[in-house]
């Protein structure tokens, strides 16, 4: 009877641990479940790889992979801009107007005399030629720098925002002097450049970008203070389209077709919303990051797409991407009175670097976690690599995007 | 005689899509290389421009009667009147209504915009996201906004490093830390920077930062 009784609880005892055994296993060997907010509590962004997950993150933002990525410093030295020319080196303006080029660690300066009180600085689509604007007070000075003859020559254009053509020697430029007031546009490459006037128009803090080589984008200067509208001239067609209207704080970066721009709006006394828009100014998605615009560039990938016949043959099409730097804590941002606080210099970021799927909004990893500290300004894409001013050094550096 | 702006939405306007867009400008001192806009400050100049966009084009308005108004007071009006200059009040703190109309069409609704008059501002620039710092010496820098300058030669600085005056410097713009060997790591330097302009006592701005030494 003992015996019985004894077997019957050994029986028992077996079941009852491969019950329990099966039970540790499935749950041990279960995926886990989507991680919901990264370590820094950014939404809508994936974790770093070999992060725990944490819960509260948002869907729909499976991670990427990373690939190791390279972080590298260009130029030792303080720059205010740069460009990468068509061989890779790097053209660098220092604080003080002296022109550097960079190639393979050798550096060679162009022009060793200093341009006195520089203001700005924007290079030719080549990087052949530079235009700074100098001076003191309100009286500025602009003058063309040839990288290949190394000479200056004075440019006696009075202009109170410019920007170059994508893709020759002309320059859109705003004068709001003498009695016509307007963008104009001068051929730089040409032998003796006269300015053409291209739209008439008085306004007041203008800035201008030229994505594509019809369409020349133009807005104001923005403040979290005040709205501003944002619109793209055709010159083909010599029609005005708003791409943006009344919006607080409008920063905003654009593709080259101009279609797809990246839009920040204020939210006012802090903070605000990153925005996908079309060219037609209408929101197309939120993205759920807080970052500027001017942190972030489009690219295009292509991508094999099945044909619609039998046949194993593929198309390719070209997928559009951002590369945006993202402060790691969200809170720097969501505090602060953008974008007039970090325009200041009020406000710095520690970011990290994600790549947005235009089309479907899905974020990836590039550059995650513990490394340099970078806060990314006036990013380029070239060849494979992200380009950028660390505003925390005044130095450039460059991501290496795949696998070197 | 005062005069309120319409502020009703034109049915007419809404079906034609005719904007005006109004743009403002104020000249007082920003550092170069700033992007963002300048803001008036208290007495500061300002210049407004309006234009008329409809059909993708920019409309021809100069034999348009064009008025203007500041917090709902015609202030200036006539015939292409598209540009205007007017003077922040003497009060930093407040804002500007302006408005603009063009009374002979219908199909443009009146715009307005609010123009901010904010006080000078200083600001510390320290690039240590985290408040940290290392190193032996480190260089801050202030940055002066919104002053009624034309450069920042016409204004004067005033440094103060844990309560101690720090000794001249060649550009009183920046100061020069050295750390002392030895500095426990988390000792706090509290800053202190004064902005001030001389020809005019109203116009100071104060900026206090405190950043860490991190060994």
């Amino acid at each position: 009877m003992i015996k019985r009784l004894i077997y019957a609880l050994a029986i028992l005892l077996a079941i009852a641990l491969i019950i329990a055994g099966g039970y540790f296993l499935r749950t041990w060997l279960a995926e886990p479940e989507a991680p919901q907010t990264g370590p820094s509590g950014v939404s809508g962004l994936p974790l770093p790889p070999g992060t725990p997950p944490a819960p509260g993150q948002l869907p729909g933002t499976p991670a990427t992979p990373a690939v190791p990525q390279k972080l590298s410093l260009v130029a030792d030295v303080e720059a205010v801009a740069f460009a990468i020319d068509q061989s890779g080196a790097a053209i660098l303006v220092q604080p003080d107007g002296q022109i550097v080029r960079v190639s393979k660690n050798q550096s060679e300066v162009f022009n060793s005399s200093p341009v006195p009180n520089l203001k700005s600085v924007g290079f030719s689509w080549d990087a052949k030629m530079v235009l700074v604007a100098f001076g003191v007070d309100t009286k500025t000075q602009y003058s063309v720098f040839d990288v290949a003859k190394k000479a200056w020559s004075p440019l006696a254009i009075e202009a109170s925002a410019y920007a170059w053509s994508p893709n020759d020697g002309r320059l859109v430029y705003y004068s709001s002097q003498g009695s016509s007031p307007g963008i104009y546009i001068i051929n730089l490459a040409a032998a003796k450049p006269v300015p053409q006037k291209t739209l008439s128009f008085s306004a007041q803090d203008i800035t201008l970008a030229w994505t594509t080589a019809d369409k020349i984008i133009f807005g104001e200067q923005p403040t979290s203070y005040s709205r501003g509208s944002l619109f793209v001239f055709d010159q083909k067609t010599k029609a005005l389209s708003p791409l943006a209207e009344d919006t607080l704080g409008l920063v905003s970066t654009w593709n080259q077709a101009v279609n797809t721009g990246l839009v920040f709006r204020s939210g006012g006394q802090s903070g605000g919303d990153l925005l996908l828009t079309n060219g037609r100014g209408g929101v197309t998605k939120e993205l759920g990051v807080l970052t500027l615009p001017s942190k972030c560039v489009f690219g295009s990938e292509p991508q094999p797409t099945p044909s619609s016949t039998s046949t194993p043959k593929t198309a390719t099409t070209n997928r559009e991407f951002l590369l945006c730097a993202v402060p790691q804590n969200r809170q720097v941002f969501s505090s602060s009175r953008l974008p007039d606080a970090y325009l200041k210099r009020e406000v710095f970021s520690s970011d990290d670097v994600y790549k947005i799927d235009v089309q479907s909004g899905e974020v990836g990893a590039i550059l995650v976690g513990d490394h340099q500290e970078i806060d990314v300004d006036a990013p380029r894409l070239v060849q494979n690599k992200l380009f950028f001013l660390n505003r925390l050094d005044k130095k450039v550096y460059a991501l290496s995007l795949g696998a070197d | 005689m005062v005069v309120v702006a319409a502020a009703v939405a034109n049915p007419a306007a809404a079906q034609t899509g005719g904007s005006l867009w109004l743009t403002w400008h104020t000249n007082t001192y920003a550092p170069p290389g700033f992007t963002g806009k300048a803001l008036p400050t208290a007495d500061s100049e300002i210049a407004a421009s309006v234009e008329a966009i409809s059909g993708g084009k920019v409309l021809d308005i100069s034999k348009e009667m064009i008025r203007w108004y500041v917090d709902s007071t015609i202030t200036e009006y006539g015939v292409g009147k598209k540009n205007i200059n007017l003077r922040a009040p003497g009060v930093a703190g407040t804002k500007i209504i302006l408005t603009v109309e063009l009374p002979g069409r219908d199909d443009l609704l009146p715009k307005t915009a609010e123009v901010p008059v904010v006080r000078p501002e200083a600001v510390v620039d320290a690039p240590y996201p985290s408040g940290f710092f290392s190193g032996e010496k480190i260089v801050l820098q202030v940055h002066p906004f919104f002053f009624n300058v034309a450069s920042l030669a016409d204004l004067s600085s005033s440094w103060k490093i844990n309560d101690s005056v720090p000794e001249g410097s060649a550009n009183p713009d920046r100061v020069e830390i050295n750390m002392a060997p030895g500095t426990a790591d988390g000792f706090p330097v509290n800053v202190v920077v004064s902005l001030r302009n001389p020809l005019n006592t109203l116009e100071s701005a104060t900026k206090k930062t405190t950043l860490f030494y991190r060994r």
